[in-house]
């Protein structure tokens, strides 16, 4: 190695080679695909099988890890992504914007008032505009476009039906299963491609 | 002999432990993750196992890097991770590199 690196470019492509196998929106598609099957379900059969919804994006992360494990890791080594502030703003931001919808709907519904229904349209549309800054971020220290499309595809599956004042439970349906339909099928392609371009090595990757 | 005083020219402030090619390098792909493995960080960086191995060890007496073994699947995993020492180093390298650079003539 005789070439002085530049730091940032080694950062970019660290960061890269971790996000490059399509497991990311692979399991974010499916847990938005659950999510989206559920509300369905609710809207259009009036059965509530909510806690599946909250299950199945930890089962999903679970699995994600270990594919990542098993398919990823023996072809270009692990490594575990880091945790940067800019994530965990984003991150403590939506959570934060979950309770306090949850909080203002608790107290009006205390006081005996009924929150109007745009409220919590555009309560949803924030956290989609914030998983939208979330794959925004994602792209830019990657440098891998597709989490631009993503991040587009979200935000505007999020605010398109805020604005035609759809109902709640439709806006929810239609804004996750159209990131999700579109996070998993890019997560397949990318994951196939990946494994294509990176052969499992010969030699055993135990250190 | 000439009875004038020389005065050695004023050496920059450079971490020799960073400032060869292939430890910045290293340093540079830690700093990008939480912790990673020899395989990932090889990959990364263009080093043979043996070169990567050896320049760790001068990483992980600096306290840049420490090293972890750890078994996945009854798989043995040696996990790399830069220090908050190391993080550190990289940014003062970073910084005296970029200082001495401007002041270079053009």
């Amino acid at each position: 190695m005789t070439d002085i690196p530049s730091v940032e470019d080694i950062q970019r492509r660290t960061r890269r080679s971790i996000s490059e196998d399509g497991l990311t929106e692979l399991g974010a598609g499916m847990a938005l695909l659950v999510v989206a099957a559920v509300m369905f379900i609710a809207v259009v059969f009036d059965r509530k099988l909510f806690y599946y919804a909250g299950i199945f994006p930890a089962l999903v992360m679970i699995s994600v890890r270990s594919m990542r494990a098993r398919l990823t890791a023996p072809r270009i080594g692990y490594a575990e992504p880091a945790r940067t502030g800019v994530k965990l703003g984003i991150l403590i931001g939506l959570l934060g914007l979950t309770v306090l919808g949850v909080a203002v709907a608790a107290s009006w519904r205390w006081l005996g008032w009924r929150p109007p229904g745009w409220a919590f349209n555009w309560l949803f549309a924030l956290l989609g505009l914030g998983g939208a800054a979330a794959l925004y971020g994602n792209g830019r220290e990657t440098g891998l476009r597709r989490f631009f499309v993503y991040a587009a595809v979200v935000a505007a599956s999020s605010l398109v039906p805020a604005l035609a004042r759809l109902d709640l439970g439709i806006h929810i349906t239609v804004a996750t299963g159209a990131s999700g339909l579109v996070m998993t099928a890019a997560g397949i392609w990318w994951l196939i491609d990946f494994l294509r371009r990176h052969q499992r090595p010969a030699e055993s990757p135990a250190d | 002999l000439s009875e004038v005083a020389v005065t050695a020219p004023e050496q920059p402030d450079i971490d020799r432990v960073i400032h060869e090619p292939a430890r910045l390098a290293i340093l540079a792909c830690l700093s990008a993750v939480e912790s990673a493995d020899f395989l990932f960080v090889a990959n990364q960086t263009g080093l043979t196992r043996g070169n990567l191995s050896s320049h760790m060890t001068k990483l992980e007496g600096a306290g840049y890097v420490e090293v972890k073994k750890e078994f996945v699947e009854r798989i043995p995993r040696t996990l790399l991770r830069i220090t908050r020492k190391g993080r550190a180093a990289l940014r003062d390298y970073r910084r005296s590199m970029l200082g001495m650079l401007r002041d270079l003539p053009r």
